[in-house]
């Protein structure tokens, strides 16, 4: 036990000759400190967006008649830009995969680290440096194109932002984007070929836990979609450098193109963003369920048609921009084949939960949560892949709820209950399971309060990215109602933070290796995991959700399961 | 008081026909999902079954939810494609009102020249087919008007490449919101405007007694007229209010002071100076405003005819 405790990561690393302190976090090349150290920056980013999102509601509390005012019009721009930026470039892109995926793929398949450790390490530093250019390029610069970078716009805007400072802020943010995505580019191809090399003896590929398997479909999107992007945004640089004209109709460019090649990538990355947290909740709900996941196969092969289909749609962001008819026909059309592997994921997800043995720990309220908000994500989905509904739809806070409950509801909610089902293992403590509750408690509250409304308020032709809203009752009947639901939300994200630094502090030491009796791999090293995850290459001879054999196993003491303490 | 989000248009119906099959679909399955894992929380707690089984899956079932999920899409797909087709498709003899778009303003010229602008929003005639081609001045906006379920993008277009068109038949007399729904900077919030929809025979009433006024105008004062019709008025006052760019009211003869190349100077405003103001607005701008200004398309006389009435708006 001492030895152990003594080599475990937290305590020691490779990579570089620090020792302790903060160099040898920032220099080391374990794959369990790099997750931890993306979930920290992660985590940071994503607290500030929160607080700007928080900002922009409270400006919608008021019509424009009344004067309210909390943002400056001319700062608005550049407020909904850095929340998005962050929210999407900063937090949910890199997610689960950097943070999770870094610390539990090789634990999951039995591997002593990612396949290029150095390769991990230069990711996480190309994030660092993409982050804070982006952050203070478009708080120093006053940046207002959104996330979505729309030329001619992007091209022609020039702003001064809330400080009064002046600079080619869009330029600086799109290169920091460009540089992120060569960080996912680099993790996408580590983790893939971790996958392909890397596994222990009888880890066959449908041996592998369905995180796993989440995290290989969505690697190969990040490789494959990422290079477009990162060229598109250069095109945009290149643009607001010098005459080229690629967007610009003046000189025979077509702004249209831009919008193409982004959604080239961008609609795939949502598939980047969303099937880590399937996973993740493909992992918390046998685990609390005590029974294997319905359906292993069709889930993991759902993943990869997901990934597939979804390069084939992207231009149903387009439908109102006036592309061809037949083109917006076949992609409305082709659309709908990606709801159908979606839909069977969420069917295998509840089907898990039939004679069961469910114990409700906060990892799994946040599971349950994740398919009840990403149902009504994928569901509202539906009205916005039908032409005619989209066409009224598009552009309104329809849409921007509804990507809320994909990405927030949704991903995001994957993640925090990824987090709170990891946590024990990561740190060898467990936090306060009250504070856990009460954190899901406010913010699936907050959260449905927050957005709901906004559905109504799309239906009712409420455009998007509004500083303000016409003198409408039912506008500001449902704009308040939503109001109220960020605090409640805020709230929630501020008792998430204090349960982890809570249970960081404070929480029960519990060197318990399997805390919730899981039968993956992951569960069967240290907690937390020593150096080298496991004493000796473990071998699998058996389904990774089979927890008839698991319990024999536990019985016979050839597998750790959970112990009283 | 304004309900501008009911039916208002023939669109509207196959459009409101698909939200709401697709709405009643959605709530089964989500009231289904939820049912299903309330119960399971309370029938299979821990407490309450403490030995799970150890069910691997069912193919039959399997087979039955993705059947059953593929039907459903195609018939979305399908009430989605009618209520498209009919507004892809203009009826011939419609009657053509083009659309001007810029920041922050739109313009709207019927077939007989008549100009209206943002203010005066867009005035159309009950059941009669309304072809509008939209063409943008600088950036891309969006032209929505929510009652009508109606939503097309106004993009840029290349010389000799086609602009963008959307139409629609008002069925319901009234004032209907018009929305810019795509963002384009500072006012993106206030490019709103109305759709007035009046019987045929109030707009026939209206067109002659605006097409009379509209001529007297433009030959009273032209300068005046194009300051309209161009939108000046979203940003210039003439009064000495203060909006995003200087008010028009006493700025001849005024000494400014201006920021060139990042540079302050003095200097006093004559008609080179307005007219470099005009043609390249970026060059000069006023300390304290930003560089915000479209460059429009111009001709030289009428220039002279907004620097004219800028004049007399100083006196």
């Amino acid at each position: 036990m001492e030895t152990a405790n003594s080599t475990n990561y937290l305590n020691s690393h490779t990579g570089s000759r620090w020792t302790s302190g903060f160099m040898s976090w920032i220099t080391s090349t374990d794959h369990k400190r790099i997750g931890v150290m993306y979930g920290l920056t992660m985590f940071s980013f994503f607290f500030l967006a929160v607080l700007i999102g928080f900002i922009i509601k409270l400006q919608k509390f008021y019509p424009a008649a009344s004067g309210w005012e909390i943002i400056p019009v001319e700062w608005y721009g550049s407020f909904f830009t850095l929340h998005s930026v962050i929210m999407i470039f900063l937090f949910i892109v890199p997610g689960a995969p950097a943070v999770l995926g870094n610390f539990f793929l090789p634990l999951q398949i039995g591997a002593k680290d990612v396949a290029f450790p150095r390769v991990n390490l230069l990711s996480y530093w190309l994030y660092l440096f993409g982050a804070i250019m982006a952050v203070v390029g478009i708080l120093l610069g006053g940046a207002d194109t959104g996330w979505t970078f729309t030329p001619p716009y992007s091209v022609t805007t020039r702003t001064i932002s809330m400080f009064g400072t002046q600079f080619d802020s869009v330029s600086w943010m799109l290169t920091a984007a460009f540089i992120l995505g060569w960080g996912t580019i680099l993790t996408g191809i580590n983790f893939i070929i971790t996958i392909h090399r890397m596994r222990t003896k009888g880890m066959g590929y449908f041996k592998m836990p369905l995180f796993s398997w989440s995290i290989y479909a969505a690697s190969w999107i990040q490789v494959l979609a990422t290079p477009v992007v990162g060229i598109s945004l250069l095109m945009i640089v290149l643009e607001r450098m010098m005459p080229v004209g690629f967007f610009d109709p003046n000189k025979g460019g077509d702004p249209i193109l831009f919008q193409h090649l982004f959604w080239i990538y961008s609609h795939p990355a949502v598939y980047v963003m969303i099937l880590p947290s399937m996973g993740l909740v493909s992992e918390i709900i046998p685990t609390n369920s005590q029974k294997p996941i319905f359906g292993y196969k069709s889930i993991a092969i759902a993943s990869c048609s997901i990934a597939g289909v979804g390069y084939l749609i992207w231009a149903h962001h387009m439908f109102a921009s006036g592309m061809s008819d037949v083109a917006s026909i076949i992609f409305s059309f082709l659309t709908f084949f990606v709801a159908i592997p979606t839909a069977i994921k969420v069917f295998n997800w509840i089907a898990t939960l039939y004679k069961a043995s469910i114990a409700l720990t906060p990892p799994m309220l946040f599971a349950l949560g994740f398919v009840f908000n990403f149902s009504i994500g994928g569901l509202t989905g539906m009205f916005l892949g039908s032409l005619s509904t989209d066409i009224h739809l598009h552009d309104t806070d329809f849409i921007v709820a509804h990507f809320h409950y994909t990405m927030f509801g949704g991903a995001a909610f994957g993640i925090i209950g990824g987090i709170f089902h990891y946590f024990p293992k990561m740190f060898g403590k467990m936090y306060s399971h009250k504070l856990a509750n009460a954190t899901f408690g406010f913010m699936f509250t907050g959260f449905n309060a927050l957005f709901i409304p906004m559905f109504i308020l799309g239906f009712y032709g409420m455009p998007r990215r509004y500083h303000t809203y016409p003198d409408i009752p039912l506008f500001t009947n449902l704009q308040q109602a939503s109001t109220i639901g960020s605090w409640i939300l805020v709230v929630g994200v501020i008792l998430m933070f204090i349960t982890w630094i809570h249970g960081l502090l404070k929480g029960k030491k519990s060197r318990q290796e399997n805390p919730w009796n899981s039968s993956t791999l992951e569960w069967q090293t240290a907690s937390p995991p020593t150096l080298y995850n496991f004493e000796e290459d473990p071998v699998v001879t058996r389904h990774p959700y089979d927890y008839d054999a698991f319990r024999a196993e536990v019985k016979a003491g050839t597998s750790k399961g959970a112990r009283d303490e | 008081m304004n309900v501008n989000y009911n039916p208002a248009s023939i669109f509207a119906q196959d459009v409101d026909f698909a939200f709401w099959f697709i709405l009643w679909v959605s709530l089964f399955f989500l009231v289904f999902i939820t049912g299903f894992i309330i119960f399971s929380i309370i029938k299979y707690n821990r407490k309450n079954n403490p030995v799970p089984s150890n069910l691997h899956g069912n193919t039959a079932l399997e087979i039955v939810w993705t059947i059953i999920p593929t039907i459903l899409v195609m018939l979305f797909f399908y009430f989605g494609l009618q209520g498209f087709l009919k507004m892809r498709n203009v009826p011939k003899d419609a009657m053509e009102i083009k659309v001007d778009a810029g920041m922050w303003w739109w313009k709207f010229t019927y077939p007989n020249g008549l100009e209206q602008n943002t203010a005066q929003g867009l005035t159309v005639p009950a059941d009669t087919p309304i072809y509008l081609p939209l063409h943008s001045n600088d950036v891309i906006h969006s032209f929505y008007v929510p009652a009508f379920r109606v939503k097309m993008d106004v993009v840029p277009k290349a010389a000799g490449a086609e602009d963008n068109y959307t139409w629609f038949e008002a069925s319901q007399i009234g004032d209907f919101d018009l929305f810019c729904a795509e963002y384009c900077g500072l006012n993106h919030a206030q490019m709103i405007t109305k759709v007035h929809v009046l019987t045929k025979p109030d707009y026939q009433a209206w067109l002659d007694e605006q097409s009379a006024e509209h001529l007297k105008k433009q030959a009273e004062n032209p300068g005046q007229a194009l300051i309209t019709s161009k939108g000046c008025f979203a940003c210039h006052s003439s009064d000495g209010t203060k909006l995003i760019g200087p008010s028009f009211k006493g700025l001849f003869g005024k000494t400014e002071m201006v920021v060139t190349n990042g540079e302050e100077h003095e200097i006093t405003v004559d008609e080179a100076y307005l007219k470099t103001s005009i043609m390249e607005p970026g060059k000069d701008i006023v300390k304290g405003y930003q560089p915000l200004m479209p460059p429009l398309p111009l001709t030289p006389e009428e220039v002279m005819a907004i620097i004219v009435h800028i004049k007399e708006l100083s006196e």
